[in-house]
């Protein structure tokens, strides 16, 4: 079976490359190249996903080393550090599989309808072909590493399609505060599990889960070891999935074209790093004190971002927050322990949220317009995607029957058990709860105000259109998923219920909770207490949700009270709100203005004045005094020495003997005698 | 023996021979002029004609040295002849007789 | 010889080496040509004491008659004499006595140590009976006889010695 699924991320790679190289000669600009790619990995997802449904579990592995580097453990002992790559199906993977590759290709389709008659319609498709290869990659690994390498690239895939319109500077700042804002945290993360290594000596996910059973000792940086490292994972999520301190990036992500939208910022990357902690659960689970930070900083996300919700009149915003909103939930579900909660949150999350990107995008095609103060009355222009948009509003409004009630409501159980299990941490419930409140009201502010009474804009009004099939198809799938009987449940359908069991959702996932060897054994009372939050829990949810459409319908609806005296009685409260808590202010005027620029003033300065003036200046120095040294020396010795000695000496030499052919005869005859005598007096006395 | 019977006995003649042969060169090399050296030239040739006299009264008694005495002072007087029309033809070319100035054959 | 006759002997060699010694050292040329004159003079005399009566006589009408005058006729025919009163002397004297020291150290030593080293030297009656003959005969004989080639020789030799110092100093 990894066999197989070794091709679910292969195949939208090729389409990439197909893409990029070849697309814009091809017929259509290669969209369906794309698309079919895509199909094809939906196909080998399916059985996979089928075969856990009905068998209860499914697992397979498929690894190869990838590096083997040579080391000295003690001298002389050569030892190699290997690091496996590989790829691993279990419980989890199979179902974001099925997701991941629904989704993507629904968006596929969807793209070739909203995207049309765009120029580089084929580097789009070539994108979101890459970032899907990516995602699916992230999903299948099985070992840190080559999650990392694909968490990168589905950054790299943000910023190319966040900033597809590159013609526009908003859309320019908005991709560059993305992948920097991102950043942060990756670097966290990549710290994270440099300590893993360190700790662990390998990556391996089920390594690892085996390895956290027995308690460790070490400490790095004088933190416990598994506290440092969990909270650097947790800083990937932060950075990811738009948590607090980093969401400021996604409500600006909303500058790329729709698909996108709703294919990486709601269904799949921001998902991504929910998926990490579930995946690193059993490590956050071992460093005890990290999950409750998560909790908390996913309740604050949560609250945060609701209320931003309420205020946005730009369509895609308000799904933005909302989005952040959401993931902070699944967060926060994560941090208390509902586990099982949480991923299916994730699931049922993606299915709706990407229903509504695209409806949205369907209205904006339609009505040429973001505002929502410019839209009104669409419902009897654009009913199929009135239809799919109002589904899945109830999905996310936690209304019973729809998907996002069961995921919601099990979260909200998870954290009231958890303040009555654990005393004092009251705020987690009672944000959860406030929050659902608010994510129905906006939601459905959003229906009405986009949808329902009279139009604000006869004009735009008079030229929506209902979607082509390749637009409103896809829509109407998805919020098909958005129904509840997906999950659990009999459904009372003969055939459903002979493929999915009952509850098969939960129970694969508690058997992959096993199988990384979390199970908590909880005693008899936390059972009970546990069991009375849930069905307190479920009332409260219901009534928070009916108050939040209630308030919503007679301020938007009705319009029996009004928003706009609302807003001006709470002015400073909305300027707040509108500025979004001037984080984006801080953020930048503060910590990149003084503090990262001195910095770099300060860093630069020190390069200048100390490294090039001793080091690069120094030698320049020295290498003059070389020149002037070995100048000298080849001057005088070799020069004046060693080449016009010789000469001289030659010359001198001539010029001595020349002296000799004066031309006299005198001299010449001085000479004579001179050798003449000399060689008398050689032979007389010598007795010759 | 004193300086006078040395002189005055063979091998005084043969001394005063030598003598006569290095003054002879002596005035031969030194001379700026060119009659000068033609000087020098006389005397050598007259020391060399006492060293055969000398040679012929006391060692063989002959008279062979005594000739070859007489050839010499021919020749000597041949040879002083030619010289002297040199150095006047070189008078007449250089203008001076003055034997540095006699250096055509320079370098 | 009788000590009377070596007295004077002495004395004319004395002459010769004197006028020797100032026709090699004597600034003016002038000087240095009547030097010579005596030098000749000298050795003539030197001649007649070791016997060489015709040979003193040849020696006077050659040298002193022919070649002095000769000598002086060219000083004269050079404008010399009007620079008679320069100084011909080199002020480099070392390598010409160099090379006299070359010669007479050898001939010089071997002379003293030869002193004592006299050989059979004839009997000193018939080289004395000899020598004091007049030798005029005698060297007319052997000129016309055994010396005939050589007395040839020296006549062409004077002639053409004679022919060429005419056309060397021919007149332009």
């Amino acid at each position: 079976m990894a066999h197989s699924a070794i091709w679910i991320p292969l195949l939208p790679l090729f389409a990439f490359l197909i893409q990029v190289l070849l697309g814009k000669k091809l017929p259509r600009q290669g969209d369906f190249v794309s698309v079919l790619a895509i199909l094809g990995s939906f196909i080998i997802a399916t059985p996979i996903f089928f075969t856990m449904v009905t068998q209860g579990s499914v697992s397979d592995s498929l690894q190869a080393v990838w590096m083997k580097l040579p080391y000295l453990s003690q001298p002389e002992t050569l030892n190699f550090f290997e690091i496996k790559v590989g790829i691993g199906i279990n419980n989890l993977t199979a179902i974001m599989l099925f997701m991941v590759t629904l989704c993507s290709f629904l968006i596929h389709l969807f793209s070739t309808g909203y995207m049309h008659g765009e120029d580089r319609y084929h580097l789009f498709f070539a994108y979101i072909s890459l970032f899907s290869a990516a995602m699916l990659g992230l999903v299948l690994s099985d070992n840190l590493l080559t999650f990392f390498i694909c968490w990168e690239l589905m950054g790299l895939c943000s910023y190319l399609l966040i900033g597809f319109y590159y013609k526009k500077p908003s859309a320019i700042n908005a991709s560059l505060k993305a992948f920097m804002t991102t950043r942060v945290g990756d670097v966290l993360f990549f710290l994270g599990i440099c300590g893993i290594y360190f700790l662990f000596g390998t990556s391996h996910f089920d390594t690892i889960y085996t390895a956290v059973q027995t308690p460790v000792d070490t400490t790095i940086l004088g933190m416990p070891a598994l506290a440092f490292i969990g909270f650097m994972i947790m800083m990937g999520t932060i950075g990811k999935s738009a948590q607090f301190p980093l969401h400021i990036w996604l409500p600006d992500a909303m500058e790329g074209p729709t698909p996108v939208s709703a294919l990486i910022h709601a269904a799949t990357m921001v998902a991504a790093g929910v998926f990490l902690l579930i995946r690193m659960y059993p490590l956050l689970d071992a460093a005890h004190t990290v999950l409750i930070v998560v909790a908390y900083v996913g309740a604050i996300t949560a609250f945060v971002a609701a209320l931003l919700a309420v205020v946005q009149v730009d369509i895609k915003k308000v799904l933005a927050y909302s989005t952040i909103s959401q993931l902070g939930y699944m967060v926060l579900g994560v941090g208390v322990g509902a586990f099982t909660a949480g991923f299916m949150h994730l699931v049922t999350h993606a299915c709706f949220k990407a229903c509504l990107f695209m409806c949205s995008g369907s209205v904006i095609h339609a009505v040429h317009t973001q505002d929502m103060r410019e839209m009104g009355g669409l419902r009897s222009k654009m009913p199929l995607t009135f239809l799919a948009m109002f589904v899945a509003t109830l999905a996310i409004s936690g209304v019973p029957f729809f998907s996002g009630f069961v995921s919601k409501d099990k979260i909200l159980g998870g954290t009231l058990g958890y303040s009555m299990e654990h005393q004092g941490h009251w705020l987690l419930p009672l944000l959860g709860f406030l929050v659902a409140g608010m994510t129905a009201f906006y939601m459905f502010r959003l229906i009405y105000m986009t949808f329902f009474g009279a139009a604000r804009d006869e004009h735009k009004h008079h030229h929506a259109h209902e979607q082509p099939w390749n637009m409103s198809v896809p829509v109407l799938v998805l919020a098909g998923l958005s129904l509840a009987l997906w999950y659990s449940g009999p459904t009372g359908l003969e055939s459903v219920d002979q493929i999915f069991p009952v509850k098969w959702f939960e129970h694969s996932v508690d058997s992959a909770l096993v199988s990384m060897g979390v199970a908590h054994h909880a005693s008899e009372e936390v059972h009970a207490i546990h069991h009375h939050a849930h069905s307190l829990a479920l009332i409260l949810s219901l009534v928070v949700a009916g108050l939040g459409i209630f308030l919503s319908t007679l301020t938007y609806l009705w319009k029996k009270i009004s928003a706009e005296a609302f807003k001006n009685a709470l002015s400073p409260v909305h300027t707040f709100l509108m500025n979004k808590y001037y984080l984006d202010d801080l953020y930048v005027g503060f910590g990149i203005q003084k503090v990262l620029l001195s910095f770099n003033r300060a860093l630069a300065k020190f390069d200048d004045m100390v490294i090039d003036r001793i080091f690069v200046d120094g030698w320049k120095d020295i290498s003059m005094v070389l020149k002037s040294v070995i100048g000298k020396f080849d001057n005088v010795v070799v020069d004046q020495i060693l080449v016009d000695g010789p000469a001289k000496a030659v010359s001198a030499g001539g010029w001595a003997i020349s002296r000799f052919q004066s031309g006299r005869v005198q001299q010449y005859l001085v000479m004579t005698m001179i050798l003449l005598f000399a060689g008398i007096f050689y032979m007389t006395w010598f007795n010759i | 023996m004193n300086i006078i019977s040395f002189l005055t006995s063979y091998h005084g003649y043969l001394t005063i021979g030598v003598c006569l042969f290095i003054l002879g060169c002596i005035c031969m090399m030194w001379r700026k002029n060119a009659i000068g050296i033609l000087l020098g030239i006389e005397l050598i040739l007259n020391a060399a004609g006492i060293n055969f006299v000398a040679f012929s009264r006391f060692r063989t008694g002959a008279i062979d040295g005594q000739l070859a005495t007489l050839f010499v002072i021919i020749i000597a007087a041949a040879e002083a002849a030619v010289a002297l029309a040199i150095i006047l033809r070189f008078y007449r070319l250089k203008e001076t007789i003055d034997s540095d100035q006699a250096n055509l054959m320079r370098n | 010889m009788s000590s009377g006759s070596q007295a004077i002997l002495f004395a004319f060699q004395l002459m010769t080496l004197m006028s020797a010694v100032l026709v090699a050292f004597h600034p003016n040329i002038l000087y240095a040509s009547v030097a010579l004159l005596f030098t000749f003079l000298g050795v003539a005399c030197m001649f007649i004491f070791i016997g060489a009566d015709f040979l003193a006589g040849a020696q006077v009408i050659v040298y002193v008659g022919g070649i002095t005058i000769l000598i002086l006729f060219a000083i004269m025919l050079t404008q010399w004499m009007y620079k008679a009163t320069l100084r011909d002397v080199r002020t480099k004297i070392l390598l010409p006595v160099v090379a006299c020291g070359l010669l007479v150290t050898p001939i010089l030593l071997k002379t003293t140590r030869l002193i004592a080293d006299l050989g059979p030297l004839g009997t000193a009656e018939t080289m004395t009976a000899f020598s004091f003959s007049p030798k005029t005969q005698v060297i007319g004989q052997a000129l016309l006889t055994s010396y005939v080639l050589p007395f040839e020789a020296v006549t062409i030799l004077l002639l053409g010695a004679l022919v060429g110092a005419v056309w060397l100093a021919r007149p332009q």
